[in-house]
């Protein structure tokens, strides 16, 4: 199917029925999976679908539909739809859509599933487990082969059409050693092309090796540590948070969050420059058109602690009286510090490192609370034991504030790169 | 959204494959694919496994018409007319919030062993969340879910129906913008519905999925083994609990089997697991209808339907009276489990108890345990049921779920500021 000529259709459809404004996305994905469970391929499976999503506008009011079907009589059915709905709609001066600006063609990653490769690393990645991690029990690994096809095109003569292909590796896992049962932990990690040992990738050896050290567990008491580090995974988290509470659309629309009105201003450690660049040079996939219809561009959060750009879609820019950012993705890169986790883990007389962050999303005005998962006690410099029931809270912009140290590497899942952060003045509770 | 799926099995190896074209064609074609799949595997890596007999053909039909269209018109007008009571009748408001989602899952299932089944869910959910500026300049917070099981007909016809119910978040939210940080650390804690739901859900139901015993859940050695205080049993009801239906009502499961009620824990004691056809022939174990898929591009997977603890004797406000120096938690915005059973629920609504008096709001908070030691402390148990209406569980796809529960108390640690 012609997707390009449909996505067209539709808007000429649109625009005869009297819509002001109208643009339309028509994908198609097809994924190759591969399943395991508990260190048996048990499961492969193809799925294809395509996806139509329509938004017109009359009159300042938007109306949308999705739908997963392309014959006529279903897109004219969902046209009726999406009028019906702009028309049901509240008037809003900050809908629109996409401007008119250079259109883009883009392409990434190799396009078509390779399953024996994918049968392959699964194969290997289960029996290296095997000999290597005799502690470890591999609940679910899934490999899989993900392509998406999509046009976007809009009434502004917006046009721009990408095709990506990414495998991408993801593992359910917790230490076991017959008689005791740890945390469980999982990561999903973009696979490079020229991988041919899932061992390899970034932190995989690693979160293995820490799950298996939490089969024994003890308890820190009701004592306050001061340092707390988060590995790279669990800082991402909390990065996560904070673009979503502080730096967002809905946080920036509704006037929740406290860094309303702070751009230009010094709001957290000068140790931390956070930007969102999907077109990072390093990362096993790229991302270059805005789920908004716009080419992305690199978006500077935070420079040397200064705030310097939200995390604001046209929609949001328009509805805070905000600028709209380069792009809204998670692709993040934080600039490393001096020292490596090594150095930094041995300059604390006692704390706590974090993997992982087992809690809810922040109230609204950056409080956090939540237990501190696959967590290990830091004296002397050395990790000396793993830790259970550890529980962490504090606020998410004097998180940032009070880092004491970034690590001088970078490690992520190929759509970021974060460092290991030493941060002061975080809560824990035993 | 619709398509078609299939998934064949040859010998202990699944192919799986759907297609967002719902047509003959594409049935013959997602049939082909998904034997292709299962062949590629059994080739590779073949599995000797067996499935539980299916005792007898199964004809189901839920007896439901094809759902109802949205109707945007009497949708935005009960909006407006519901934020225009709001806005008016509380300025003090900073913001506010009113998402309505209606989710309808119709399925049509067909198997080889003569398994013929149509069912219908309809789930219609209104979200209000408040937001308001407590004295210290910060933004409070907190919200509530009306509505459940049926069509936006079904639970909104008036909008002064839901007056009392939206005073009341108002007065609630009002009262947390003036609460306290809760203190950290271990307390006698009264969970109330939406607390005691979560925990069956996430820290015990999660634990005795038998995918995830097989996993290396903590409940696996503890079949048969006292893991609550006797005050405690646990169930996931299949579609009807004490002569009402459930908010999920799950007839035939999307392997095809009949759905019964699954007594997880009966006097403090557990007794069984959740299963597929698969894992109830490894353990040896009735499957009672507890595999699901969301989407129809998803394959069924050991999933919960409605699961509670079971109703005690005690009432509410003896409970409360009963506690010293302790909290009364009310809401919560999120919750996870470990396999271990190890838990952490975000509290959104509580309140402290002091000489066995509700006392002061407190502000978001976390609570955390292991599961199976805190029933262990479970001392009194509510005699009401209540059930929480917009539930969905994440376990590599999204489902909607029943959960809810009496209210409990028992000792659990807090977390503080």
């Amino acid at each position: 199917m012609d997707y390009k000529q449909l996505a067209e259709t539709i808007l000429e459809k649109a625009k005869s029925r009297g819509a002001d404004m109208a643009e339309c996305n028509v994908s198609r994905e097809t994924l190759t999976e591969i399943d395991s469970n508990t260190g048996e391929i048990q499961l492969v499976r193809s799925v294809a679908g395509t996806n139509v999503s329509i938004k017109v506008i009359t009159e300042q009011r938007k109306g949308t539909i999705s739908l997963n079907r392309t014959d006529e009589k279903s897109i004219d059915e969902a046209l009726d739809h999406a009028f019906k709905n702009a028309k049901e709609s509240a008037p809003d001066p900050a809908e629109g859509i996409s401007d008119e600006q250079h259109n883009g063609t883009f392409q990434g990653g190799k396009l078509e599933p390779d399953r024996d490769r994918l049968f392959a690393l699964l194969d290997r990645l289960l029996n290296d487990v095997q000999k290597e991690f005799p502690h470890l029990k591999l609940e679910t690994a899934t490999i899989q082969h993900k392509r998406e096809d999509s046009v976007y095109t809009n009434t502004n003569g917006v046009l721009h059409q990408t095709a990506y292909g990414i495998n991408m590796i993801t593992c359910m896992f917790s230490g076991n050693d017959g008689e005791n049962a740890g945390s469980f932990n999982y990561f999903g990690i973009f696979i490079p092309d020229d991988c041919e040992n899932l061992l390899e990738l970034d932190g995989v050896r690693r979160l293995f090796g820490e799950a298996e050290k939490q089969v024994k567990t003890e308890t820190i008491g009701e004592e306050t540590i001061g340092d707390v580090v988060f590995s790279p995974e669990c800082f991402t988290t909390m990065l996560l948070f904070a673009k979503h509470i502080l730096l967002g659309d809905l946080p920036l629309i509704s006037g929740t969050t406290p860094l309303k009105d702070k751009l230009g201003q010094k709001i957290v450690s000068d140790k931390l420059t956070w930007r969102a660049n999907p077109l990072d040079e390093r990362f096993v996939l790229n991302q270059h058109v805005t789920n908004d219809g716009y080419i992305v561009e690199d978006n500077l959060l935070i420079e040397k602690g200064v705030l310097k750009n939200y995390a604001l879609s046209r929609y949001g820019a328009k509805a805070s009286d905000g600028k709209r950012s380069g792009n809204i993705s998670d692709m993040y890169v934080v600039e490393p510090g001096e020292r490596s986790i090594d150095e930094i883990i041995s300059g604390i007389k006692r704390g706590i490192l974090v993997s992982r962050f087992s809690g809810g999303q922040p109230a609204s005005n950056g409080d956090f609370s939540g237990v501190a998962k696959n967590s290990f006690l830091i004296e002397d410099g050395k990790i000396t034991k793993a830790l259970n029931e550890t529980m962490i809270s504090g606020n998410l912009i004097e998180l940032l504030q009070n880092i004491e140290a970034l690590s001088s590497s970078q490690h992520g899942d190929g759509a970021r790169l974060v460092p290991w952060a030493q941060v002061k003045g975080i809560n824990v509770t035993g | 959204m619709r398509g078609v799926s299939a998934r064949v099995r040859k010998n202990g190896s699944y192919g799986f494959a759907s297609d967002s074209e719902y047509s003959e064609a594409s049935v013959k074609r997602v049939l082909e694919l998904a034997s292709t799949n299962a062949g590629f595997l059994n080739e590779r890596k073949p599995l000797e496994r067996v499935l539980s007999d299916r005792r007898s053909a199964v004809r189901n039909d839920d007896g439901l018409q094809a759902s109802e269209q949205a109707d945007t018109q009497a949708i935005m007008s009960f909006m407006t007319e519901l934020d225009e009571h709001i806005k008016e009748k509380y300025p003090k408001l900073q913001t506010r919030q009113l998402v309505y989602s209606g989710l309808t899952m119709e399925k049509l299932l067909l198997t080889s062993d003569d398994v013929w089944s149509h069912t219908l869910t309809p789930r219609a959910i209104l979200v209000a969340n408040f937001f308001i500026e407590s004295k210290d300049g910060s933004m409070i917070d907190l919200y509530d879910v009306l509505g459940g099981y049926g069509y936006f007909s079904d639970h909104f016809t008036r909008v002064d129906l839901l007056h009392e119910k939206i005073d009341e978040l108002y007065e609630n939210v009002s009262k947390k913008a003036e609460g306290v940080y809760a203190k950290g650390g271990r307390h006698t804690v009264i969970l109330d519905a939406d607390l005691a739901g979560i925990l069956a859900h996430e820290a015990i139901g999660h634990t005795v999925e038998a995918d995830l015993v097989l996993g290396g859940s903590v409940a696996g050695p503890n079949l048969g083994k006292k893991v609550a205080s006797e005050l405690i049993t646990l169930v996931d009801y299949a579609n009807e609990a004490f002569g009402e239906r459930c908010p999920v009502p799950i007839t035939v499961d999307d392997e095809g089997t009949v759905a019964k009620d699954a007594v997880l824990i009966e006097d403090g004691i557990l007794v069984n697991f959740m299963h597929n056809r698969e894992t109830a022939a490894q353990f040896e174990h009735e499957p009672l209808g507890n595999a699901r898929a969301y989407e129809y591009t998803d394959e069924p997977l050991v999933r919960m339907r409605n699961t509670c603890i079971v109703p005690g004797k005690d009432k509410l406000e003896d409970m409360i009276a009963s506690v010293e120096d302790g909290y009364y938690m009310v809401g919560t915005n999120n919750g996870q489990a470990d396999t271990t059973s190890e838990f952490m629920f975000g509290v959104n609504q509580g309140y402290e108890i002091k000489n066995g008096k509700i006392g002061k709001a407190i502000r978001d908070t976390t609570v955390s345990g292991v599961a199976f030691d805190v029933l262990k402390t479970v001392s009194m148990v509510s005699d009401d049921l209540i059930w929480t209406c917009g539930g969905m569980c994440g376990k590599k796809q999204m489902i909607p779920v029943g959960m809810g529960g009496p209210a409990i108390k028992c000792e659990l640690n807090v977390g503080g500021r």
